[in-house]
């Protein structure tokens, strides 16, 4: 069985309600609190009336000095920015707008859960509830009314700290532009901040930027050939090349049966996955390094020959999951260089089901160039991945073939359609791996729509980012960050850019007297008239800060376009992600972005005010506080320990804990793991207060984006208006006057 | 008898009450903050064995001179959370890279800790070290490494003569950016920044008079560009004094101007603004600034002259070097703050946290010792500019032994500059090395058990003494004129002789295998014993040589693979150390063979 099998065998109706459950309870409360228990007080409702009982808490809250708290927020922030250290101006103004943002939250939600959790048990208390209850007013209208009445506070608050924060940001950022355009002015900048700080004095500290990421990031052993559609990856880069494939389970496994174990034990569950490798290579570097099917025997005196008789390159070929991780190592496959071979190779495996490293597909040695049933011609190297291995894929959303080199001084070049997977016909005394009685399954479209989708990547680095090597050491290694449909973003100066990647650099050019500075060499391909335009100056870079580049006007004719970089500078490697170039599609007001930022922290505040009311509806303040941080916080402290909080923390207690008794092991092993599971189902029912981050976007100068502002609003509404209608119904059943 | 009082009497009670409770608490705190205060004053008292009192901190910042617990006080009890906070927050970006803000927390760790001066070595050495290899280029790596020097600086003002963060200061100077991989930029860095700079302002279409005009008086294009002010059409440049003098009188008209280089006060007073370059130390003329010469602790006139005494002044150990025309070396203010360190340890009986004595006290004569090698390093490459050769930028100094050697002394020098310069840096090479050998030996003298690992150091200043002394002079007599030209080239010729006898004593004591040595030293005559290493120097002055030459032949028969009759490179411990001293040695000998040809009538005295 396997642990999510259950998710395959919901009928289709099912999977919707699971797949919307929050919806489903939100209605259900909702429906039940306003149409079932308080439909006469609905039909009742006023507004005015609400609004008259959130006058009186605005009105009460302002007596009691609330807005006080704006002033000593305001000196704490100027306070505490006098003690901030910066990288740069712009880091010095984003610290600045930071510790602004940060403390108008703060004081906000204070005083939200302050006044909103300790009002009603007060009114109660102080038996000022009585004065309200015996009016002709609904339980609906208080609860309304108390929220709108400290949203009010809230918005005021808000005002008053964003009237502050607007104007401190542009002193600030006023003075930081002076000392800009000083330094620029004085060349106190480095060759990499030059460009930066140009760009700064340009557009401004506190301008928010729209960008839009390209579509695909690949990392070649060489630049591509605009008229070709052949790619290299190359060994001294230690690139490779990964095929997608979507997890289509009737295509791979057959048709669907309502028996999952059956189900899997089919198609590729029976028959294994063969996979067709083809592709050309290239000899690259001196003859003598090249190896050759017959060493000469003895001790080589003098000049070594030049070898004769070389033999084909070698490669390997892997299956990693959806998510780039390695799923089925090469060691785990049967290897060979053609079709023939591949069966010979599996029915030695046959025998033992134990697999000779030999006859692997670690380091395959490509076929001689041949022609395949499809008219292509190149060289292969085929690899089977045996059934019992092959179930495994069941359970995942997608895999992809990874094919690396593994010969030195050998560049690989790779078609549009260089992987091939099969279902292989498997009959006794027939034996078909790719050819008319094998099931041939779909790869996932290009970026372009034909061909496969390829991922061509470099080594991968630390931080999870594909490096490229630069200089001598990769003279041809290019990145390419591939654009499809992008907006036309030109302005008079071109297209802008914005590039930040990780630098690395080994001793061994530090020597050098002067800075040294990493140099980016940038090219434009535009996909339309293959025509490439290099750009006359390289882009100097350090390592993650912002760099700026126009790509001229003229370079590009359509919204697809590629942008190639290569490092200019040996002994140094760069880090990419595939969000380390982006286009700079618009630039927006700070005002606008702040007025976006301002509305998240209100929507946040309300939801505060919302759980507070609610837990004050049933508890006493100083435990409504408590609750009401509680349920806050909750969601996000369960993300906290997400990492540990997973499947098998049980059994990773009993292990630590080195339990040797297994009746106790049990107990222990299944407790933690329900109690982590109800932790888990808990945080669900909870409010995603990371919905509400106010401060990220535009701390970094990156434009809000609506989406943002819409999170935010669902998660207000999906746990506000339940909530408002749980506090009515409670506060309605709940005897508060005689 | 009940009293019944009135409300309003009741409630001013109450008031007055609280009022004397709250100025009583005031009260409290004000005295228990000169309380401590004053068991702190009295507890440095008795650590500084009874010596001049530390003066008051400055008030660099008032929250770090802030008593810890009075930080703990004002943050609620939060201080020791929050600084855990931002420890773990801090470092968790340092490894995820992510150096934002990351200055930032680290000032704040300083503010709430500022009394443990564990935290700021680590945090000196860590922006030093872990933060600038982040960067890429050189220039952010070197700004990073001033931010340390800053933050130590700033450590040093609120907590004066502390010989941890003065020693920690030391470190960056001498080993950071004075002998790291990436020095040969950093020395040069320091160098130019020491010196208070001159910016020469001239209209666009004078640029290739200047350039013309400058670079016969030591500019150097790659480390001063001129840059272009597109909207007022003219050029600027910030040049040295040394070049910016002779200029003022050659380089001259309409639109040209010459400015002393001044930073705006505004930048220094706003707390976020990082410093991109070191402020300067010298005036116009290469002196130290006053300021860095202001005496907390002045020197009692009645002290002997030979008792060293601890001023408090920043740079009190560089006054006696005094010019520095050419910018001061970052290993001199090694060796100054480690000189600081020293005495702090000596007379004020402070003791570092994480170094011992020993460590402590050979510093200043080490960086002694590498400022003399810097010296000697820029020299030659001054020498290899005026005759007109090719300066490698990067080259290991030895490298730089051999080009220049065969030049004849009154071969015409390319460029006054460099022939004034190259003089200036062998004689204060050759006084640092005398120096050098005096520190060394003082601390030989306090710390007689580790003595043996200084001994080969002394020789080398010994040697490093003559030869640069030779080397001053026999340039120093391209511009002398008769029987002064004469006595320099007879006192070059000394100091040739002595420096490669030294050169080879050297080697014979340190750089030769046991079984050479005693294969190869002879027998005292007086004593008839065999020499060893330790008395090998006081051997015949003219059997030196050629015991060199002959251990060098039972090296090479010591270390043959008796089967295969093939010498055993790899067994040779010394052999790269005999190299680098032949390569000194043949540097005097191909000078006092040019010596002997220029004065035949000393022709005794230079023959090698």
């Amino acid at each position: 069985m396997f642990p999510h099998d259950h998710i395959f065998s919901l009928p289709l109706a099912a999977n919707w309600f699971a797949g919307n459950w929050g919806l489903l309870v939100v209605a259900v409360i909702v429906i039940y609190g306003l149409l079932v228990v308080g439909a006469g007080d609905v039909m009742a409702f006023s507004l005015k009336r609400a609004w008259a009982i959130s006058g009186v808490c605005f009105a009460e809250s302002i007596r009691k000095r609330v807005l006080w708290i704006t002033p000593l927020a305001i000196v704490g922030v100027i306070g505490i920015t006098q003690f901030q250290r910066a990288l740069d101006e712009q880091d010095a103004v984003r610290q600045s707008l930071k510790i602004c943002l940060f403390a108008t939250a703060l004081v906000v939600m204070l005083a939200s859960i302050i006044l909103a959790c300790t009002n009603l048990p007060k009114e109660i208390e102080s038996r000022v509830i009585y004065t309200i209850v015996t009016k002709p007013i609904t339980r609906l209208e208080v609860i309304l009314g108390k929220v709108i009445g400290f949203a009010r506070v809230a918005l005021t608050m808000i005002l008053i700290m964003g009237l502050f924060t607007w104007g401190y940001m542009r002193v600030t950022a006023h003075q930081k532009q002076q000392q800009i355009a000083y330094r620029l002015q004085e060349g106190d900048v480095s060759d990499t901040e030059r460009d930066r700080m140009g760009e700064y004095e340009h557009s401004g500290l506190l301008t928010a930027r729209s960008f839009w990421a390209p579509d695909q990031l690949g990392v070649y052993g060489a630049p591509p050939d605009p008229n070709s559609s052949q790619r290299v990856i190359s060994n001294d880069g230690e690139q490779d090349v990964l095929a997608g494939y979507a997890m289509d389970r009737t295509a791979l496994f057959g048709p669907p049966n309502d028996n999952v174990d059956d189900w899997a034990h089919s198609g590729i569950g029976e028959r294994g996955l063969a996979i067709r490798v083809n592709l050309n290579t290239q000899r690259t570097g001196a003859a003598t390094d090249q190896p050759q099917a017959v060493q000469p025997f003895g001790p080589v005196f003098g000049k070594a020959p030049a070898p004769t008789n070389l033999v084909p390159p070698r490669i390997s070929i892997e299956i990693f999951d959806e998510n780039f991780n390695d799923l089925f190592a090469s060691t785990t496959m049967v290897g060979a260089s053609t079709s023939g071979e591949l069966v010979k190779n599996i029915v030695e495996y046959s025998k033992t089901n134990k697999l000779d490293p030999a006859l692997s597909a670690g380091g395959i040695r490509l076929s001689e160039p041949t022609k395949l049933p499809d008219g292509t011609t190149g060289q292969t190297a085929y690899a089977w991945l045996p059934p019992q291995t092959a179930i495994g894929l069941f359970r995942h959303n997608g895999f992809q073939v990874r094919v690396v080199g593994a010969s030195g001084n050998v560049d690989f070049f790779i078609g549009p359609h260089p992987v091939d997977c099969f279902i292989p016909e498997i009959k006794p005394g027939e034996f078909d791996i790719d050819g008319p009685h094998a099931t041939r399954i779909d790869p996932r479209p290009g970026i372009d729509g034909t061909g496969e989708l390829l991922a061509f990547r470099g080594r991968l680095g630390i931080h999870l980012d594909q490096e490229m090597s630069g200089g001598s050491d990769a003279p041809h290694t290019t990145a390419v960050y591939s654009f499809r449909n992008a907006p036309s973003s030109v302005t008079e100066d071109g297209i802008p850019i914005q590039v930040n990647v990780q630098v690395d650099r080994s001793n061994s050019e530090v020597e050098a007297g002067h800075e040294d500075a990493t140099m980016l060499d940038v090219s434009v391909l535009d996909e339309a008239t293959k025509r490439l335009t290099h750009l006359a100056q390289p882009v100097l870079v350090e390592s993650r800060l912002p760099a700026f580049f126009r790509i001229p006007a003229d370079a590009v004719t359509t919204g697809n376009y590629d942008v190639l970089l290569h490092c200019e500078n040996t002994a140094q490697s760069i880090g990419l992600l595939p969000t380390s170039l982006l286009l700079v599609t618009s630039h927006q007001y700070f005002e606008v972005n702040l007025i976006k930022s301002l509305s998240i922290i209100w929507m946040m505040s309300i939801l505060v005010i919302i759980v507070a009311v609610l837990c004050s509806t049933f508890l006493s303040w100083p435990i409504a506080i408590v609750l009401t941080v509680l349920l806050l916080l909750g969601h996000w402290g369960v993300d906290q320990l997400a990492d540990v909080s997973g499947p098998g923390l049980g059994r990773q207690i009993v292990n630590d804990f080195k339990f040797t008794d297994v009746a106790l092991s049990k107990v222990v092993s299944t407790g933690v793991d329900t109690l982590s599971n109800v932790l888990n189902y808990v945080s669900d029912v909870l409010p995603d207060t990371s919905k509400f981050d106010a401060i990220e976007d535009i701390e970094q100068g990156v434009n809000i984006p609506g989406d943002r502002l819409l999170e935010a609003l669902t998660v207000l509404a999906g746990f506000g208006i339940p909530s408002i209608v749980i506090a009515y119904v409670l506060l309605r059943n709940k005897e508060v006057a005689p | 008898m009940t009293v019944m009082t009135s409300p309003e009497v009741q409630a001013r009670r109450n008031t007055a009450g609280r009022i004397a409770v709250v100025v009583l608490l005031v009260l409290g705190l004000v005295a228990t903050s000169y309380l401590r205060d004053w068991a702190i004053a009295d507890h440095e008292a008795i650590r500084n064995n009874g010596r001049l009192p530390r003066p008051a901190a400055s008030t660099e910042s008032p929250l770090s001179t802030m008593p810890s617990f009075a930080t703990a006080l004002l943050l609620g009890g939060l201080r020791g959370p929050l600084v855990m906070i931002l420890w773990t927050s801090s470092e968790t970006q340092k490894q995820q890279h992510d150096l934002q803000d990351f200055d930032t927390k680290v000032e704040w760790i300083r503010l709430l800790q500022p009394e443990f001066d564990t935290v700021h070595l680590f945090q000196i050495w860590n922006k030093a070290y872990n933060i600038s290899v982040q960067m890429a280029s050189l220039r952010n790596k070197y700004t990073t490494i001033l931010d340390a020097i800053d933050y130590g600086q700033k450590v040093e003002r609120e907590r004066p003569d502390d010989i941890n963060i003065i020693a920690a200061i030391a470190a960056l100077y001498g080993d950071k950016l004075g002998t790291s991989a990436e020095h040969v930029y950093y020395r040069s860095r320091i160098r130019r920044e020491s010196q208070t700079l001159t910016r020469i302002t001239f209209p666009a279409n004078r640029a290739d008079d200047f350039r013309t005009l400058a670079s016969k008086v030591g500019w150097i294009e790659d480390q001063s560009p001129i840059t272009v002010d597109s909207k007022t059409q003219t050029d600027q440049v910030t040049v040295e004094p040394v070049s910016a003098k002779p200029l003022a009188n050659e380089f001259t008209g309409p639109g040209v101007s010459y400015l002393t280089e001044t930073r705006p006060d505004a930048q220094k007073h706003d707390p976020s603004w990082r410093r991109v370059r070191l402020n300067p130390m010298l005036d116009e003329n290469g002196y130290i600034l006053p300021e860095l010469l202001d005496a907390p602790y002045p020197r009692p006139p009645n002290l002997p002259a030979a008792q060293q005494w601890y001023d408090g002044s920043t740079l009190q150990f560089l006054k006696q070097y005094e010019p520095y025309p050419y910018g001061i070396s970052t290993l001199a203010l090694a060796y100054n703050d480690y000189k600081r360190a020293q005495l702090l340890q000596l007379l004020w009986n402070q003791h570092h946290i994480q170094s011992g004595d020993t460590v402590i006290d050979a510093r200043p004569a080490l960086s002694l010792k590498d400022w003399a090698k810097d010296e000697w390093e820029r020299g030659r490459r001054y020498e290899l500019r005026m005759w007109g050769l090719s300066v490698p930028q990067s080259a290991d100094p030895v490298e730089l032994e051999s080009p220049t050697s065969d030049d004849v002394f009154d071969k015409p020098s390319a460029d006054a500059t460099d022939y004034n310069a190259a003089l200036y840096s062998y004689a204060l090479g050759s006084r640092l090395f005398h120096d050098a050998r005096g520190e060394f030996l003082q601390h030989m003298e306090r710390y007689k058990t580790n003595a043996s690992v200084y001994f080969v150091h002394v020789d080398d200043t010994i040697s490093g003494e003559q030869l640069m002394k030779a080397d001053h002079d026999y340039l120093a007599a391209a511009s002398a004129k008769g029987s002064e030209r004469e006595r320099l080239l007879q006192s070059a010729a000394v100091a040739y002789q002595n420096a490669m006898l030294q050169f080879a004593v050297t080697v014979m004591k340190y750089y030769i295998d046991e079984p050479v040595a005693a294969e190869v030293f002879p027998k005292d005559p007086r004593t008839g014993r065999q020499y060893n290493r330790a008395n090998i120097g006081t051997v015949d002055p003219r059997l030196i040589l050629p015991l060199l030459n002959a251990a060098d032949e039972a090296t090479v028969r010591y270390l043959t693979d008796p089967v295969t009759h093939q010498y055993m490179a790899a067994r040779d411990n010394y052999h790269d150390d005999r190299e680098t001293y032949r390569r000194y040695m043949n540097r005097c000998q191909s000078r006092l063979h040019a010596i002997a040809q220029a004065l035949p009538a000393a022709g005794a005295a230079t023959a090698p």
